[in-house]
């Protein structure tokens, strides 16, 4: 790890409720992500990817341990600080694109700049140059469902990338496209989180998606391992 | 504040379910116009009231009255020498009718009149002259004249006790006072004598008093006459529509209950709908205050858009209401002419704020439950029932409490109408909290039938119902509360109306009844001709008869209707009554020792058997016993009976208003009908003469006629609850496209999708139907044993009409029917590639 850095989790444990057994999903985890680093989480369906994602996220509260971001314990921070500090520093990217039906693209991208409380000439040039950079600069009143799901993904990139977030959390981000167009897709998301200098976090159960990162780990019965050294 | 963007996702959103925004603003619309028209229609019949006083009255402060033949005109001349300082003027006030319209005719002194009002003032010079002179001349209000296209000098046709009399109408009067005056003419009170036949008699005794004039005049009135506080007297009038207007305003007020759930609905639905969206916003990092609002700027807008709207139709309504309120006060308190609404500033202020913060109430909960889960919850759908059957408990509890608060505050209301409203809105509020626990319990109850009868789809339509009680909850929760709305005030009026028939054929004992058309004073009947009853006795087939005479006498507590009668041997059995009586009950009545009080008599006045009860005779304060209280629907302002005998000698008043005729077990009714109608065709005055089932029709008539605006809000409730139910099924089935589309996916025909969505709607109008009958039960037992009873002061028993049931059943089956059929032709013909593409 050649950066300081910027995310910290120490001894998470969480467990969820099954009828009246307790199972646990994330059993001690321990994880140090660097600025500008992308990492791979690795794991089958169910296995607490997403879980973990969450808690990263500040919008699932583990049962023990902690998350450090950027010097802050976030568990310690209240739920409208967690709120501020996932609006201005954390970008978000879903497998279901989750992107607002009632809004154009150029609307859904620049909803982020908004709440970060950008004036509206400054999102509409952001907004301009980040449409083009995913290559959809001429779809800028369409709505979602007038859009292929690549493109929809396309967009969620854009959304999670506009307000220059230290950290990108992507959740399964080609687990709905098909190959070719997840691998194009994906080709986006880190070609701009590496241009951009952004700390990236990918949750995939696919090891051709993890190879392209900096670091891979597994989780598996609620333990993270580190998978191998990167192949780029 | 909400950014812009989230703004216009919201306004998107709406626009996207145009019909869903349009349904909820029409039911706002709806909510807001009833409680504004009942209010502006009550306002407008009170302010008419109070203006009509102020002008008549003018700066009266005190009257002298006494009994119903009024006051010899000697006292008034005799009081002008004995205290010439006071300032006095003598009225003479009657009913007459112009064009069938009731009208007041005041006989003024207009050489007395100056210090008091201003009503013979007008700017033709001759004037006084033309009133003092003309026998003929009467002056109408501006108002009334522009109205009616009347002219000055143009003949006026008068109707006074049934017999049509010619005048003049000399001038206009009032033209600054606009619609204050409509429906009172004024003339010279010699004039007025003349045409209401009240020779030397006056009215009232109209004074400007000081404290010690008061005095003064109290030491010299003689025996017989009373002095009055005008103020206190125009109170105790007003008093009388109160209730009356009070439970006007209380049903209009369900109307906007019935709104507001619809509201509740709504945003419910929005909010569920954009869960996902909220969601991603929340993700994003919109923070729970700027989601709540965003929610609750959208619903308020709405509730805006709708409450503006009902104001204006609102303020239309109002006038199609004022003529049903103005009717009904003429029917049962006092006359009033009313054709102007008054628009109000504190009424138009009061049901926007209703309408504003109905909204605010109905939307608030969804917006706060919206922004209380956790970001990544909101997208589960799971997650979304898991709280909906959570909730459950805590419902069930809350709803458990305020049935208990509504019980207690029922069984503790003693006469308070408010808390009676109270307890009722706690019973309603709390029961509806009930109904989610209730819908999965009936929900598996029918399953098994419906499986069997309808194979997979009926499966699929029962567990539907509860697989999504989030939504399906709240929609038949609100079909509950507008289902038992319509049982509830359905089995209060045929009670009222079953107790009133049973009490009308009890009462009327005679075979045939005599009275005349029409009175020409307030405050007594019109009396028939003298030598009718021994011409009727004389009559072969006639066994007796009863007679009786309606006037009203002062007492303590204000005028009070009074009924001398001569009983007929059977007319005992007309009476019925509550509890105990003093012994020997009959024996004493005849002597004059006790009087009989009616029922809401005795409840306003809390009176008992044995309790004392002054009233003014000509002779002075007398005080008598109550000996009974009996049951009496006639008139919530009660009634005393006292013998006719007893009342002649003690009043001076041999007159009888009213004659009942007793025939013999083989007399022909129809033969003595017609006999009896040739003898009092020549009496000088119309009269009228009925069987008894003929009065008994007739009163029903008009005890229909006086629930026409109790109906005409029921329907007006059933139509803000029918858009409640059309809006939350449509939203329903938009919120299951998705599901639909992967049953059609997976092979159901559109038939087997269109029969199963609508089989759901029915199996959810039945829920309702089934969970309304107890509501609408509680409700008739408030309405009839708390806010009658505090209202009016009647008692009855509560009577459960099948054929309320099952009007309210069909309507809960349509309903839902109606409702369902909608969304259930749209699923059936959505393309399910469509519907499984759409977020």
């Amino acid at each position: 790890m050649q950066n300081k850095p910027l995310l910290v989790v120490e001894d998470l444990y969480h467990s969820y409720q099954e009828g009246g057994d307790s199972r646990p999903i994330l059993n001690g985890i321990n994880l140090q992500v660097a600025e500008h680093e992308c990492i791979a989480l690795l794991g089958r369906s169910g296995s607490g990817k997403s879980t973990l994602l969450n808690m990263l996220a500040g919008i699932d509260t583990p049962q023990d341990g902690r998350i450090t971001i950027m010097g802050q314990n976030i568990h310690e921070l209240s739920e409208l600080d967690r709120t501020l500090l996932r609006r201005r520093h954390i970008g978000f990217v879903y497998q279901f694109f989750n992107l607002i039906p009632t809004l154009t693209i150029a609307e859904n991208v620049g909803l982020p700049l908004e709440l970060n409380g950008y004036n509206e000439r400054d999102i509409r040039k952001l907004v301009g140059l980040l449409l083009s950079d995913v290559g959809l600069g001429d779809r800028w009143n369409a709505y979602p469902d007038q859009l292929s799901g690549g493109e929809q993904q396309r967009i969620a990139i854009a959304r999670a990338l506009i307000h220059n977030p230290s950290i990108i959390l992507a959740d399964e981000p080609t687990g709905n496209l098909d190959a070719e167009t997840g691998e194009h897709t994906l080709r986006i998301l880190l070609g701009l989180s590496r241009q951009l200098k952004r700390t990236l976090i990918i949750v995939t159960h696919s090891f051709e998606v993890a190879e392209k990162a900096d670091r891979i780990f597994t989780l598996n019965d609620g333990v993270l391992n580190r998978e191998g050294e990167p192949h780029w | 504040m909400v950014g812009s963007r989230l703004l216009r996702a919201g306004f998107r959103h709406q626009r996207r379910h145009s019909w869903q925004t349009l349904l909820a603003i029409l039911g706002i619309m709806l909510g807001v116009a009833i409680v504004m028209a009942v209010g502006l229609a009550n306002q407008s019949a009170s302010r008419a009231f109070e203006i009509t006083m102020e002008q008549i009255s003018g700066q009266v402060t005190h009257q002298i009255v006494a009994g119903p033949d009024g006051i010899p005109e000697s006292l008034y001349t005799s009081l002008r020498l004995t205290l010439p300082t006071i300032k006095s003027a003598p009225v003479v006030e009657g009913l007459v009718r112009v064009r069938k319209e009731q009208f007041t005719l005041l006989g003024l002194d207009p050489l007395s009149e100056q210090p008091f009002r201003n009503l013979t003032l007008s700017p033709a010079p001759d004037l006084l002259n033309r009133l003092l002179t003309q026998p003929d001349g009467v002056l109408i209000s501006a108002y009334t004249a522009r109205r009616l296209d009347l002219a000055i000098d143009k003949p006026l046709t008068l109707e006074i006790a049934g017999k049509q009399t010619d005048t003049t109408i000399i001038a206009q009067y009032g033209a600054e006072q606009g619609a204050a005056l409509d429906g009172v003419l004024v003339a010279d009170i010699a004039v007025a004598q003349t045409l209401l036949q009240t020779f030397g008699q006056l009215t009232r005794i109209d004074l400007i008093l000081t404290e010690q004039e008061v005095h003064q005049l109290q030491q010299w009135l003689p025996k017989g006459m009373r002095l009055i506080e005008t103020r206190q007297r125009t109170a105790t009038m007003a008093d009388m529509s109160k209730a009356f207007q009070t439970n006007l305003t209380a049903m209009s007020l369900l109307a906007l209950l019935v709104g507001g759930f619809l509201i509740y609905n709504t945003a419910t639905f929005s909010v569920l709908q954009r869960r996902r969206q909220f969601g991603i916003m929340r993700l994003i990092g919109a923070t729970r205050g700027e989601v709540f609002r965003l929610i609750l700027f959208e619903q308020m807008l709405i509730g805006l858009i709708g409450t503006l709207l009902g104001m204006g139709a609102g303020i239309l309504l109002a006038r199609e209401l004022l003529w049903l309120v103005t009717r009904t006060i003429n029917d049962l308190y006092y006359t009033l002419t009313v054709t102007r609404l008054d628009l109000a500033p504190g009424i138009l202020i009061t049901g926007m704020l209703l309408g504003l913060i109905t909204t605010l109430l109905a939307s608030a909960p969804p917006a706060w439950e919206a922004t209380r889960s956790r970001p990544q919850s909101v997208n589960r759908r799971s997650v979304i029932e898991r709280q909906s059957h959570r909730a459950i408990p805590w419902l069930f509890v809350t709803g458990l409490i305020m049935l208990a608060a509504g019980l207690w505050l029922a069984t503790h209301s003693d006469r308070n109408l408010l808390l009676g409203f109270t307890a009722l809105f706690c019973f309603i509020v709390g029961y509806c909290l009930l109904v989610p626990a209730f819908v999965p319990l009936l929900s598996r109850l029918l399953n098994h039938p419906i499986k069997r009868l309808f194979g997979t789809i009926g499966r699929l339509a029962t567990r539907g119902i509860e697989a999504t009680l989030s939504r399906t909850g709240p929609a038949i929760a609100a079909l509950t509360l507008a289902i038992a709305a319509t049982i509830g005030m359905g089995i209060m009026v045929d009670s009222f109306r079953a107790t009133v028939g049973q009490w009308l054929n009890q009462t009327l004992q005679g075979d045939i009844y005599i009275s005349a058309t029409d009175s020409r004073s307030k405050q007594a009947s019109a009396p028939l001709p003298e030598h009718l009853p021994e011409t009727l006795l004389k009559l072969q087939g006639v066994r007796e008869i009863s007679t009786g005479r309606h006037v009203t006498v002062e007492s303590d507590s204000g005028p009070i209707n009074l009924l001398a009668i001569g009983l007929s041997s059977t007319s005992y059995q007309g009476f019925n009554f509550k509890g105990e009586t003093l012994p020997a009950l009959w024996q004493q009545f005849a002597t004059g020792n006790l009087v009989l009080v009616s029922e809401p008599y005795a409840y306003h006045n809390q009176l008992q058997v044995g309790d004392p009860l002054t009233l003014l005779t000509p002779k002075g304060d007398q005080t008598f016993k109550v000996g009974g209280i009996f049951f009496d629907y006639g008139s919530d302002r009660g009634l005393v009976v006292l013998p006719r005998t007893f009342y002649a000698e003690r009043w001076q008043d041999s007159q009888v208003t009213t004659l009942g005729v007793y025939l013999k077990p083989d007399a022909a009714l129809d033969q003595l009908l017609s006999e009896i109608k040739s003898i009092t065709a020549q009496s000088e005055q119309p009269l009228t003469v009925r069987a008894n089932q003929e009065i008994l029709s007739h009163s029903l008539e008009i005890f229909d006629r006086t629930f026409t605006i109790t109906r005409v809000l029921r329907l007006l409730v059933i139509a803000v609850a029918f858009v409640g139910i059309l809006s939350a099924m449509l939203a329903l089935q938009l919120e299951r496209a998705k599901e639909h589309a992967i049953l059609r996916a997976t092979g159901l025909t559109p038939g087997q999708l269109f029969g199963q969505i609508t089989l759901q709607t029915l199996l959810m109008g039945v829920m309702a139907a089934l969970l309304a009958i107890p509501l609408g039960w509680l409700m008739a037992e408030i309405l009839i044993h708390v806010i009658n009873l505090s209202a009016f002061g009647w008692s009855m028993p509560s009577q459960l009409s099948p054929a309320v049931l099952l009007e309210a059943v069909l309507f809960a089956l349509i309903a839902s029917l109606l409702a369902g059929l909608y969304p259930s032709l749209r699923m059936g013909r959505t393309r399910p590639a469509l519907a499984l593409r759409e977020e």
